[in-house]
């Protein structure tokens, strides 16, 4: 048992090592454009597991995480461009943005559940569109904000990524430890039962609130990156179609995983990267990788990878049980 | 243990192998100019892009055909942007990067061309525009590497209209219709502006402003009928809710109780699927940026017939400008002797392009090809099977902002 537990450990341990060294030295080795890529999934990985904080550890299906991220990247985006804020200021001004944004829609969203939390995140998420789609003397309106004036050091794919890598590990850290304490059960608690979780004196709508506000803080550092890593800003990243990208993204990986977005934001890019580079019909591809993908793996990609995973060891544990006479 | 670390390893640099494995492209023996083309190839705006990456192809297979550009062949590589600035940009990075193409150009996406003229900012690359209309792109936000072979929304959606009012019917007194939001109202702003210098006596008696994505008009369309007004004016309401409005108006017999300008009614794009008996914007008056129905040249006819063959419709003027950017491209690296960017941009500054259109000036000041707009009166001929503009006359440079009122745009730089 002990045993068991230590190479369970262990294995992760090991995984991260090596993911680490490959992530620090892939630009070594990889053409500029991977890079870019795999910057752009850090970012999506970022964005997906702080919905998936909502989504799959709070049990709230929220349609509006790209509102949020939205505000994150036009915080920066405005802070540098109107105002000429130092880098590092308009960068950290991004979450605060995104979480305060998120306390005013999240008092409002966890008043209600369900379907209704739902088309309340999403109408709010559309608010945000509309504003940053029409408020043409702030935000730029349709034609977004170009040429930012990031630093020229971030200018290169290799600094710009590693910028990157730094902001998504820490950030992802920390996520990883909201949902391994205390804070993190008692969500999964009322995920699992608000009821119950209610009788066992849990202020549930407080601690919904507080996950809305965190995930929201998390969505504004990814869009902040996005738009270090772009150098523009434009509407659409409050539209709806880059909600369900995130979705998606949580969807294929597995919401019932720490590392579910992070797997699904590598495979959702790559995969759409690749479709549409040999064809135009990439919609139709996509669909029928999501329909697999739910018929087949209703757990996600890293969901059912952990569910064989398990069916082997436990075949393998049978049959050393049965050699012991 | 020891198996755990070698097995990773393998499994690392296989890895490793299959990543650098995807990307790189083999050297031939003569390696080709590559132009990057991003567009919009699937969904609601894919025509134009198909129709503007066959009026590239067209130019490339000729002048393929007749031995390439400095003893070199051009390649065009195709990308879709999937109308997302994000995709786009993607895109853009990668053509650049492993693909190695030497320009970019496309897009019909405002959004989509501003990221990528940002990103060719700072990688110092040529991205040459053959539709999005965005003014800034030239004027606001210009720069160096950016260059436009395309008419832009002053002149399409404003000059251009108000100049063919005033040199026709010279109305006096008219109502506006336009989509709420900042193209709409810089439409109107532009046509205002043109049109009442041009007649001072006229005067826009109302505007009326319709939520963008409207398609039920009939209250707007009462409202203009009893305006008083003797004509109309729509301000960049396009598209399906241009249809929409057409159908509705014509039903009502707006066409007859008043005079209709109508900037996109021209372009094939919208009408083509109409046929004679159904409802169009009859006599309005409508400017068109390809109208190959009039064009004379027999080069146009020429395009005209490879376009149809190679993809089945009619071109749209994305075809046209994709085909001229090509021939743009050819002459200038021919002009410079290598595919050198710097020296190519110098190049292009002040070249007058000489197409089946006539000759096209390219304004060393904003980088703008003074591509004409033409404008006519909506109608049916025996030859076509669409609605179209017939007496059509043309506008040129006239119809573009002016160098000084760029220069007062972009803040006396």
């Amino acid at each position: 048992m002990t045993k068991n537990f230590a190479t369970k450990v262990f294995s992760i341990g090991f995984w991260l090592i090596v993911s680490a060294i490959f992530l620090l030295t892939l630009p070594l080795f990889l053409q500029a454009s991977w890079v870019s890529l795999i910057n752009e999934m850090l970012i999506m990985a970022l964005a997906g597991t702080a919905l998936n904080l909502m989504l799959g550890y709070g049990g709230m299906v929220s349609f509006g995480p790209a509102g949020l991220y939205a505000v994150g990247a036009y915080t920066t985006a405005i802070l540098l461009t109107r105002y000429g804020l130092p880098f590092p200021l308009a960068v950290l001004a991004a979450p605060l943005a995104a979480a305060a944004v998120g306390l005013i829609v999240g008092w409002f969203c966890v008043r209600r559940s369900a379907v209704y939390f739902a088309l309340l995140t999403l109408a709010f998420a559309q608010i945000i569109w509309t504003v940053i789609f029409e408020w043409y003397d702030f935000t730029g309106g349709d034609n977004g904000i170009v040429s930012i004036p990031i630093p020229e050091l971030l200018y290169s794919i290799t600094h710009v990524y590693y910028f990157s890598l730094a902001v998504v590990t820490v950030c992802l850290f920390l996520l990883w430890k909201i949902v391994h304490s205390p804070f993190g059960t008692t969500l999964q608690a009322i995920r699992e039962n608000p009821m119950r979780a209610e009788f066992i004196a849990v202020h549930v709508r407080r601690y919904q609130l507080a996950v809305f506000v965190l995930s929201s803080f998390f969505l504004g550092v990814a869009g902040s990156l996005f738009c270090v890593f772009a150098g523009s800003v434009f509407p659409d990243y409050a539209h709806w179609v880059k909600s369900t990208d995130m979705l998606v993204v949580c969807l294929l990986g597995g919401i019932y995983h720490f590392a579910g977005p992070i797997v699904g934001s590598g495979v959702y890019i790559l995969i759409s990267k690749i479709i549409s580079k040999n064809t135009t019909y990439w919609m139709f591809f996509l669909g029928i990788i999501v329909v697999i993908l739910v018929l087949y793996m209703r757990n996600g990609l890293v969901g059912f990878a952990a569910e064989k995973l398990a069916q082997m060891k436990n075949r393998s544990e049978v049959k050393k049980n049965k050699d012991v006479p | 243990m020891k198996r755990r670390v070698i097995r990773s390893i393998v499994l690392t640099v296989s890895i490793a192998l299959i990543f650098s494995w995807i990307g790189p492209a083999q050297a031939a023996e003569k390696t080709p100019i590559v132009i990057g083309f991003i567009h919009s190839m699937s969904g609601a705006m894919s025509m134009y892009g198909i129709s503007s990456e066959a009026g590239g192809k067209i130019a490339i297979d000729e002048i393929n055909a007749a031995g390439g550009v400095l003893g070199r062949p051009l390649k065009m590589i195709t990308r879709d942007d999937k109308l997302n600035p994000e995709t786009g940009l993607r895109e853009a990075k990668d053509l650049l990067l492993s693909e190695k193409a030497d320009f970019l150009t496309g897009t019909i996406s405002s959004a989509v061309a501003l990221a990528i003229s940002n990103y060719v900012k700072r990688e110092k690359k040529l991205f040459i525009v053959n539709i999005s209309q965005s003014s800034s792109l030239t004027e606001e936000n210009w720069h160096r590497y950016i260059f436009r072979i395309d008419t832009n929304a002053v002149p399409y959606w404003g000059y251009a209209p108000a100049i063919a009012l005033a040199k026709t019917w010279k109305a006096k007194k008219i109502i506006s219709l336009g989509f709420d939001y900042e193209t709409g109202k810089n439409s109107l702003k532009a046509f205002k502006e043109k049109y009442l210098q041009l007649v001072p006596d006229a005067k826009i008696i109302d505007e009326l402003w319709a939520p963008l994505g409207t398609t039920d008009f009939t209250a707007y369309i009462t409202k203009m009928a009893n305006s008083g007004a003797d004509a109309f004016f729509l301000a960049c309401i396009y598209g399906g809710g241009e249809l929409a409005f057409t159908k509705q108006a014509y039903a009502f017999g707006l066409y007859e109780k008043m005079k209709a300008i109508q900037p996109c009614a021209g372009d094939v794009e919208t009408w083509y699927q109409v046929k004679k008996g159904e409802s169009y914007p009859k006599g309005a008056l409508a400017t068109c940026r390809y109208p190959f129905w009039a064009i004379q040249d027999p080069k146009s006819k020429a395009f005209v017939e490879k376009h149809q063959k190679l993809v089945g419709f009619w071109p749209s003027y994305g075809a046209m400008n994709q085909y001229f950017i090509v021939y743009a491209l050819k002459d200038a690296i021919e002009k410079v002797g290598a595919v050198d960017t710097e020296k190519i941009i110098t190049a292009l500054e002040g070249m007058t392009l000489n197409t089946f259109v006539g000759k096209v000036p390219i304004r060393a000041y904003d980088h703008q090809a003074m591509m004409p707009n033409w404008y006519g009166v909506m109608d049916f001929s025996p030859n076509l099977t669409f609605p179209h503009i017939t007496k059509v006359d043309v506008i040129g440079e006239e119809g573009y902002h002016s160098v000084d009122k760029i220069k007062a745009l972009r803040g006396g730089k």
